[in-house]
Order: structure tokens, then sequence, then C-alpha cells
């Protein structure tokens, strides 16, 4: 755990970078810093492992005042990946994974142990081990960046804009990547970003800076976006809000109905009734398996049975496990404003409507 | 008459040799007092930028001082010795040194220092193993140039009894015979093509991580 205590930081004689700040950042958990350019957040980073020494207050690390600590022991046990790569262009990736263990005076084979399970582990190919940084793509040199951190196993990672360099793509899947590391290794990680999508997505806790070296708000991403605490932090939160509190629900959170269901070959009574009882104009067809073919209107059916292949298609439907922005996503295209819910096995499971995603954002 | 007499070259190999020797000798020596003193006053120059404009105005009034004045000033106090030709010869090396090991050491990228202490590398640790190998090749440069210009400053010692192959040009001079003044002046030239091309090779065989860079 790390605690910061009554923490200003000054550099000179103008207003201070980092003002009082007390925060605790939990053991185990990935805390975001984030805010706006000149907010203190990546002072306060910096500041826990002495990268910059603070003016007033106390960093506890598992209860031990930093101050009492060795820097450059401090920073050993410590990873630490930056936005541009930095690694040394001078030695090869094998040598840039195994800095720190080479520092702590591990045995070359250990290193070497240790650098083949770590290229594995941050989805790099062994051939890469022997070329230099030069000869690697900016995701790639990421990918180094963080294995060089995680050499020597520290138990706190810090990160300061670790993806704010790399094109949108390849950072969406360095996200997705540090989220799987973090499900089986359970670091204690502050990571600092300005982007707050980002902040939703990785974030077991946020805490939301201001100028001056402020926390606006500290907690977790669903009660951030649900309750933001000042008009600061609603701003930060942009237009957005109600989007980014979907994409944090999944489907399976949200209510859903049945729907006016009708298989092929009901008469067109039937579907009247149907869509009658749920008060729309159209109606679903579902074969006899329980797949979903798609929706019809009542005026399209003439009086005619109901057939098997139905001019209403489903651009996209949902499953379970997906956000209910993807459901949002699905309502806004199907035509008739409702998202159809799977199952894993592909049969129709129901309906989302907008209704049900009013509920969950009241 | 022939332009160059043949025998003379080879009645001399040991005369030749000797004072190819010397200006190796010279060379060498002024360039590894030259890079002691600039070496640590350039990293004084970095960790507090202050003195570096003074110490830049220092070595660059030394470096203008005429080679010649230079080393008729210093002969009251050292003589006609070796000392006073390497204590010149050092002096016009330090512009050069200083300026490319500050310019190499300075051009090493932020984040690469940055990145060797938040890994927890020891101040000194850093400039070793980190930011002298990343500098390398802008201070080699330095030295090739400094390289080049003492083995031409070389000769000019010769006016006080030093000077290697810059003797072979007195000699022709005072004999009114062509060939020494040739065989000196060719060695000089090759000399200097020579150690500037062993120093480009030790910094690609010191480097290869610049290979196959675009």
């Amino acid at each position: 755990m790390i605690t910061f205590e009554s923490v200003s930081k000054r550099f000179g004689a103008g207003p201070p970078a980092v003002d009082d700040l007390s925060l605790e950042i939990a053991e185990g958990e990935l805390t975001v810093l984030v805010g706006p350019s000149g907010c203190g957040k990546t002072t306060s980073l910096r500041m826990i492992n002495r990268l910059e020494e603070l003016s007033e207050g106390r960093i506890l690390v598992d209860g031990r005042d930093i101050m009492a600590t060795d820097p450059i022991e401090l920073r050993r046990g410590i990873g630490y990946v930056m936005q541009s790569s930095g690694l040394f262009p001078h030695r090869t990736i094998r040598n840039n994974i195994g800095t720190v263990p080479l520092l702590l005076g591990w045995e070359r084979d250990r290193i070497n142990q240790r650098v083949n399970e770590l290229v594995e582990l941050v989805g790099l190919t062994p051939e890469m081990l022997d070329r230099y940084p030069h000869a690697l793509s900016g995701g790639q040199q990421q990918r180094v960046g963080v294995a060089r951190a995680l050499a020597a196993d520290p138990p706190i990672m810090l990160m300061d804009e670790p993806f704010a360099a790399v094109d949108p793509i390849v950072r969406t899947r360095l996200q997705d990547e540090l989220l799987r590391l973090q499900k089986r290794l359970h670091k204690s990680i502050v990571f600092v970003t300005h982007d707050i999508d980002e902040a939703i997505k990785i974030g077991d806790r946020i805490a939301v800076f201001r100028d001056g070296g402020r926390v606006a708000q500290y907690a977790s991403p669903t009660e951030l976006l649900a309750a933001p605490t000042s008009d600061f932090v609603v701003d930060f939160l942009g237009a957005e809000r109600e989007l980014r509190r979907l994409a944090l629900v999944s489907v399976s959170d949200a209510g859903f109905e049945m729907g006016p269901v009708v298989t092929p070959g009901d008469s067109a009574e039937t579907a009247r009734e149907a869509a009658e009882r749920h008060g729309s104009d159209w109606v679903l067809v579902v074969d006899a398996d329980g797949r979903l073919q798609g929706w019809t209107s009542l005026d399209a059916l003439d009086d005619e049975p109901v057939p098997a292949d139905v001019s209403g298609t489903f651009k996209y439907t949902v499953a379970a496990g997906d956000s209910l922005r993807a459901a949002l996503n699905a309502m806004l295209v199907s035509g008739i404003g409702v998202a159809p819910r799977l199952a894993e096995d592909g049969r129709y499971e129901g309906l989302l409507t907008q209704a049900a995603l009013n509920r969950q954002l009241s | 008459m022939s332009f160059i007499r043949w025998s003379w070259i080879a009645d001399n190999p040991d005369l030749i040799l000797e004072k190819l020797l010397q200006h190796v000798e010279l060379t060498g020596f002024a360039l590894l007092f030259g890079f002691m003193i600039a070496f640590p006053l350039a990293l004084a120059a970095i960790r507090w930028p202050r003195l570096y404009a003074p110490s830049l105005a220092t070595t660059g009034v030394l470096f203008t001082v005429p080679s010649l004045a230079l080393f008729i000033l210093l002969i009251p106090f050292t003589g006609l010795s070796m000392a006073t030709s390497l204590i010149g010869l050092t002096i016009y090396t330090l512009l050069i040194l200083f300026r490319n090991i500050v310019a190499g050491l300075r051009g090493v990228p932020q984040e690469v220092s940055e990145a060797a202490r938040a890994m927890g590398y020891s101040r000194s640790w850093q400039l070793f193993s980190v930011e002298i190998p990343v500098a390398l090749p802008v201070i080699v440069a330095g030295i090739r140039i400094a390289a080049i210009t003492t083995i031409g400053l070389v000769t000019v010692t010769a006016l006080i009894g030093q000077g290697g192959l810059g003797q072979l040009f007195i000699t022709g001079f005072t004999l009114h015979f062509a060939t020494p003044l040739i065989v000196g002046f060719v060695l000089s030239v090759l000399l200097a093509v020579v150690v500037d091309l062993v120093l480009a090779g030790a910094v690609w065989l010191m480097t290869p991580w610049r290979r196959g860079r675009s």
C-alpha cells in the first residue's frame, strides 16, 4: 500500500505543483491518476520513487517512510514505465529487460531465464531479444518497457502515460494486455494519464486531479460516473458521461423481455396479437430451433402467414458479457430501437429496450 | 634532376621511422593529456551548467593563439623540450575535445537518462554505463578531429627542435633538397588518414547498435 500524507511539492517560488495531497493507494489494485496537464499527477507519481523529492508531508510504502529508504534501493524495488519507452539504445532488448536484475546482482543464468519468461508475458517474440531498440515499433518498445519494469518482479509499478505516444489501435491492445497481465500478477499499479477513457477502462480506482495538485474526487469508475461530486469532475468526464457509464455495465446487469416473438408459419392474426401485447407494430421471427431470423412489420405481412425469411435483419446482437454501450449501438442501427440478446449458443434470449438502459442510468 | 631521390629514402630508413614514431608519440600523448583535462572539465560543465560558458571561452581563446607564438612563449619555462611541444599541442586539443564531450553527453536523450535513474542506477554508474556509451559516437568524432589537427600541428614544433616528421621539412629546406620534404609531407598525410580510419573503425566496432539504422 502507498499512502500520501499531506504531501506538497513546490518547484521554486510559484504555487505548489502538488498541494496537501492525501491519498491511499490500495495493494494489488490499478489506481489511475488522471487530470488536465499541469495538475500535478505526474509529479505525484514521481515522488513515490523519489524522482522528485517531496517538499512537505510523508509518503509511506508498505508503512515505511520513503525518505528513510535509500533512493537507489527504493527505485530498484519499484517498476517504472514511461511515455517514451526510454529504452537504452546501446543495449539489446535482452539486456534492456535485464537491467534491474543486473543491478541487483543476479546471476547471468537467472537473468536470462527471467528475460525469456517476460518476453512471452508481454507478447514479444524471442527473436527480438538480440535486436536493438531502434529496430522495434513504438508499440513493441512499450512492451519492452513494461517487461523491463517487471523484470525484478517488484510489487509496485509506476506507469507515467505509458501508452500516450502510440497510435490508438496499438494503445487499445496494450491496455487490454495490461489488464490481462494485472489479472495474473496483481501488482499495485499507479497509472498516470490525461485520457479519461483510458482511466475508466483500466482503473480499479481513479483519482481525478485538478489544477494546483489537488484531488477533486477519488472513486471507482462506476461511482465516479454515477455520482461526480463537483462541477469540475462533471466537466472533466465530458458530455458523454452517460455513454461511458453504459460502457461499464454489462448486458447481464440489465433487464430484458421476451418481446413479440412469432415462428415462421404463424398466422397474421397471431402476429398481430403478439405485437399488440407488446405495444409495437412489428414482431420478431424466431424459428423452431430458437434462432432469430429477423423482424417484420405487421403491414409487410399483408395478412399472409409469417414467412421464414423476413426483410428486417439485425446488424448487431448482444450477449450477456457485452456492455450496454454495445447494446445501445445495436439499438441505434436495428431500425426498431431494440437490441436482441442471444445466448452463447446463438439462441434468442430476449430483447433489450431503451427503457432497460434508462433504468440502469437512473 | 628527378623530383624525388629514391636513394635518400633507401639510405635513411631509420631516420624516417624515428621521426614517424616521434610524430605518433607526440600526437598520442597530446590527445591523451587533452582528454584527461577536457573530460573532467566537460563533466563539471554538465553538472554545473554555469561552468560551460567560461570553459568554452577559455579553451576557445587558447585555440586562437597562433601556434608558433605559443611555443615561443613556452620556451622560457620549459625550454626546447618535448614538454614544450606537448603542452602546446595539448592546449590545442582542448576546445575540440571539450565541445564534443559536452555535446555528446547533452545529446543523450533525456528519457534515457531518466529511465536509468528510475531503474536505480547510481549517478556515476549511470554516467559510465549508459550516458558515455550513448554519447560515444559524438565523443569519438571529436577525438578524430582533434587527432587530425594535432598531426598537422606537430610539424610546427620542429621549429623548437621537436616535430616528428616536421623535422624532415627543415632538413629538406636547409639542404635545398626536396626528397625529405616530400617524404615528411606524404607520411604525415598518410598518418592522419590512417588514424582517422582506425578511430572510425573503432567506433563502428564499439557501437553495433547504430548499424542498420535509417
